[in-house]
């Protein structure tokens, strides 16, 4: 009998947790009058570790390298930021309870000469995912997470499908089919978090003024934080070294 | 002769003397009744049958009575049984339910539902067609109780201590993990659909040979080289369509769940980027790839 009323309490628990849960993580949508910005860029200090080559299927058709760490040599008009521009970290604000609304359209992960497109997606906790398989061979999408639950969906040959994911967390992608073949789903609570292009830059509008914490995750680097106060009709410029 | 004569006398007299008993109690009874109706309430009561009864305590009581054998006393698919069985009961604490037809991998009502009243045959679960409506509802609820103690069991393990991560919100996450999924919706193969099987064929290679096989056996390429989420190889089989039988069922809806929601927890994924008619496609394929088709 005592395991019955442990359960039920635990049930209780549980709602009263989903109550606090969904007013403890939430972002109110609303529009944003004078805000500010923040923009920069994303480096990597030193030798960027090699792109080796993975084991490649006979059926695709080119060899893939790896995507741990993908950097860009900055252009010849950077002059003095010689540094490495770091592609595919996400740069978000960590601590935003309030501000612009979420963009509308969907963003897509594709899967394209067995290469996930893009390796970093960034969507909004609770909005939708588009998956595309862009090659005539079949492969899956099987995300490993720890508060959204597993999915594994199989996207036929040129197929389309969608997902959803609820919770704020950054979820791990494989193909199983094709082992080599990774990405992350950045599910974020608000719409301030961006990834960075093959040029190492971000940017951030509509930001209302105040002080926030910005953080940028990089999959192999790991996590930055830095203290940032926006003024309002004024951009600030940040700038994230990794090593 | 006589003896007869004399069984028939008797049997006469002791059913008149029970057709006059009979009479005086009946004649009570009408006594009763007719006092009866001032004090009895003036309306009868609507409702014939007893309300559905569905709690957890019973589901408890129902689990040990039938599941328990088989899937152990907590669950863990330990039962006394086993012994004599081929394939392992589900452990309902650590692993996810297979046969789902949701569109998030959870177990919906149904499934659970389908599972006890019909069984899974090829998986050496019996049916138990006996249980009421209410009795199959406990028992959901009770059996979804144990997969979510083992996976708020696992997320405390994996979150305790981490940022915003509080008990009640790792329960609030078990909860919404295992709670019912919600059905995929589908509508009935077009007509003529089998008696083409060339599509099927098709669809078959281009969607299911990679770990299936060309052939079906379950020596696809693609498993070969198969990792886990860390990159290590790892074992993984499919099932063998032609020699094995299929364990969610092998009747057509329960092929074409299999297909569209696949089976969760484990490496065969869900296929929502085809349509239902293709799906049927391959249903059918499937069926006639399986030497066990003349018997379903």
């Amino acid at each position: 009998m005592f395991k019955l009323q442990d359960q039920s309490a635990r049930i209780g628990l549980a709602l009263l947790g989903l109550a606090f849960c969904a007013h403890a993580s939430a972002y109110d949508e609303g529009t944003v009058a004078n805000g500010g910005s923040i923009s920069g860029f994303v480096y990597f200090d030193g030798a960027p570790p090699a792109r080796t080559p993975l084991t490649t299927d006979a059926t695709c058709p080119h060899a893939v390298l790896s995507e741990d760490v993908v950097v860009t040599k900055p252009a010849a008009k950077d002059a003095g930021k010689e540094m490495n521009r770091l592609a595919n970290a996400v740069v978000t604000i960590s601590d935003i309870k309030k501000g612009k609304a979420f963009e509308t359209t969907a963003p897509t992960l594709d899967q394209k000469g067995c290469v996930f497109i893009p390796r970093v997606v960034v969507v909004p906790a609770g909005g939708k995912l588009i998956l595309l398989n862009s090659d005539s061979i079949l492969h899956n999408i099987h995300t490993t997470s720890d508060l959204n639950k597993e999915t594994n969906m199989a996207i036929a040959p040129a197929g389309k499908a969608s997902a959803k994911f609820e919770e704020p967390e950054i979820v791990k992608v494989r193909c199983d089919i094709h082992a080599w073949m990774r990405a992350w789903i950045y599910v974020a609570e608000s719409p301030y978090s961006v990834a960075t292009g093959g040029d190492g830059a971000f940017k951030m509008d509509k930001v209302p003024a105040g002080t926030y914490t910005v953080t940028v995750w990089q999959e192999k680097l790991g996590e930055k934080k830095a203290q940032v106060t926006v003024k309002a009709d004024k951009d600030e410029a940040i700038e994230f070294i990794f090593k | 002769m006589k003896s007869s004569l004399r069984i028939f006398a008797a049997v006469c007299l002791i059913s008149l003397i029970f057709t006059a008993l009979w009479a005086d109690v009946r004649a009570e009874d009408a006594k009763k009744a007719e006092i009866q109706p001032a004090e009895a309430p003036k309306e009868a009561p609507k409702v014939l049958m007893p309300p559905l009864e569905v709690s957890i305590e019973k589901g408890m009581c129902l689990y040990i009575a039938n599941c328990a054998a088989c899937h152990g006393p907590c669950g863990l698919g330990d039962g006394m049984a086993i012994i004599a069985l081929k394939n392992r009961p589900r452990n309902f604490r650590d692993e996810q339910f297979h046969w789902v037809s949701s569109d998030d991998g959870n177990a919906s009502l149904g499934d659970l539902a389908r599972t006890i009243r019909f069984g899974r045959r090829e998986a050496e679960m019996p049916a138990f067609p006996y249980l009421l409506d209410e009795d199959v509802r406990s028992l959901d609820l009770y059996v979804r109780s144990v997969n979510r103690d083992g996976v708020l069991v696992k997320l405390t393990q994996k979150l305790a201590g981490k940022p915003k991560m509080t008990p009640e919100r790792i329960a609030g996450l078990a909860t919404k993990q295992t709670k019912p999924g919600t059905e995929v919706p589908w509508s009935r193969p077009s007509t003529g659909y089998q008696t083409d099987t060339s599509k099927g064929r098709a669809l078959f290679s281009a969607n299911c040979a990679s770990c299936h096989g060309v052939d079906g056996r379950g020596n696809g390429e693609a498993l070969k080289n198969a990792k886990d989420s860390d990159g290590n190889p790892i074992i993984v089989k499919a099932r063998d369509l032609v020699g094995e039988t299929f364990h969610g069922g092998s009747q057509p809806i329960e092929i074409f769940r299999r297909i569209r929601s696949g089976i969760s927890g484990t490496i065969m994924p869900a296929q929502k980027s085809l349509s239902d008619d293709e799906v049927w496609q391959l249903v059918q394929y499937v069926q006639r790839l399986s030497k066990y088709r003349s018997a379903q």
